[in-house]
């Protein structure tokens, strides 16, 4: 008769997919129950927590890698960290040029923009160069500021500005486990500095204007950037079937669009865009889940 | 092979981490079921070590991934399936790699520690 650990146990292995269950359930309950033959044991232990920690990271890893419908789905989670990344270092630099520019010093926002900016490209940068807890530790700094601006102003569009980078450092501790692909060198650290610069020369030309709150500011706020840079990429991504590409611009689409909406409620003139967005990442979303469907779903050696 | 390739990479430019290197050892001898697997590197470890199902289960879907290690033949005992795996001639040319390259490691340092006095 199955005892009540070994259906805890059981339970606990529903976290892997069902084709890792089907090859390994037997044996790893055989390896958890070999040493606890104890009747009491049996009937009312638990499975420890060391091992439901090595377990859901071992759900991770195979769910976020392996077969070709897994590892595609990693790698969208890992692209929209690393899209995420981009944007931060984006407005991180376009925030702190602005307050240098700025006549009024506020030093602690200057230190916050470049928290922001500085662990944004670190993060990058370490992730590129194969440094991949740096990446992690530098992507997770670059949040303090969120976390910092949440506290002091918990209202709707605090939330809403807050979520890309919460997803973006979600994705990057959950797509970037021990075992994950890193990015490529050469053109992820060239999209860093051209972020960088971007984000640098589009304030440094905004500044010229008069920041009144118009309706003409809201257009070429900075928000704006990055959902029209994605935008741009998704339609591309229409008519270029890839899975996890198409998968991430429509994630990170719909993480910039609560912004543009919060926006929406004062500026009728972020609607366009904020459509656009919206198609976009909903025709994206469908296109990339019917392409991740098509994909094996177990290894080719199982299936 | 679409992770193994990966991580062999991973792993020539870094090293193989104390459990893989573990498991394979544990391997070389005989080839061994996972519980028995949890038991050697426990002790070829002094007891350190306390290998997790999740973390095993890792190590050995890796190892079959790169062609290092692969399954030998199933039992049951008390009920239950036990699934054993050996090492193949790769494997075992990656943990000597491994032992030699450490090695080098323990003499470089064992030198500077000498010459500073902190070594007998």
């Amino acid at each position: 008769m199955t005892s009540r650990l070994e259906n805890r146990y059981r339970v606990l292995l529903r976290a892997l997919p069902e084709w890792y269950r089907a090859e390994r359930e037997q044996e790893m309950l055989a390896v958890w129950l070999a040493e606890r033959t104890d009747e009491l044991d049996l009937e009312y232990g638990w499975p420890g927590w060391a091992e439901t920690r090595s377990l859901l990271g071992l759900a991770l890893r195979t769910r976020l890698s392996g077969p070709p419908r897994s590892a595609a789905l990693g790698d969208a989670v890992r692209l929209v960290a690393l899209i995420g990344l981009l944007v931060q270092v984006g407005l991180g630099t376009a925030y702190a040029v602005n307050i240098v520019l700025s006549p009024v010093a506020d030093l602690l926002a200057l230190v916050l923009d470049l928290l922001l900016a500085v662990g944004s490209v670190g993060a990058l940068a370490s992730l590129a160069t194969g440094r991949r807890v740096q990446g992690l530790v530098l992507g997770l700094v670059a949040l303090v500021p969120s976390l910092l601006g949440l506290a002091s102003h918990p209202a709707l569009w605090a939330i809403a500005n807050a979520l890309p980078e919460w997803a973006t450092a979600l994705c990057l501790v959950l797509g970037y486990h021990r075992e994950a692909p890193l990015p490529k060198a050469r053109p992820w650290l060239t999209a860093t500095a051209l972020a960088s610069g971007l984000g640098a020369a589009w304030w440094g030309a905004l500044s010229l204007l008069p920041r009144d709150g118009s309706a003409l500011w809201v257009q070429v706020d900075l928000g704006v950037a990055p959902g029209w840079a994605l935008s741009l990429a998704g339609l591309v991504l229409l008519v270029r079937p890839r899975p996890a590409a198409r998968l991430a611009v429509a994630a990170s689409l719909l993480l910039l669009l609560p912004e543009r909406l919060v926006l929406l409620s004062q500026f009728s003139v972020v609607l366009p865009q904020a459509v656009t967005m919206a198609v976009l990442a909903m025709a994206l979303g469908v296109a990339g889940l019917r392409d991740l469907r098509r994909l094996p779903g177990t290894p080719p050696a199982l299936a | 092979m679409y992770r193994g390739a990966i991580y062999t990479r991973v792993m020539s430019v870094r090293g193989m981490s104390e459990q893989t290197l573990l498991v394979l050892t544990a391997l070389a001898e005989q080839p061994l079921h996972g519980y028995a697997i949890v038991k050697a590197v426990h002790e070829l470890s002094g007891g350190r070590l306390e290998l997790r199902v999740g973390t095993l289960y890792g190590v050995l879907d890796r190892l079959v991934a790169d062609g290092w290690a692969e399954r030998d033949r199933e039992e049951v005992h008390q009920g239950r399936l036990r699934r054993y795996y050996r090492l193949t001639g790769d494997g075992l040319r990656a943990l000597a790699a491994e032992v030699t390259r450490l090695e080098a490691t323990v003499r470089a340092a064992s030198t500077v520690l000498r010459a500073v006095g902190g070594l007998a």
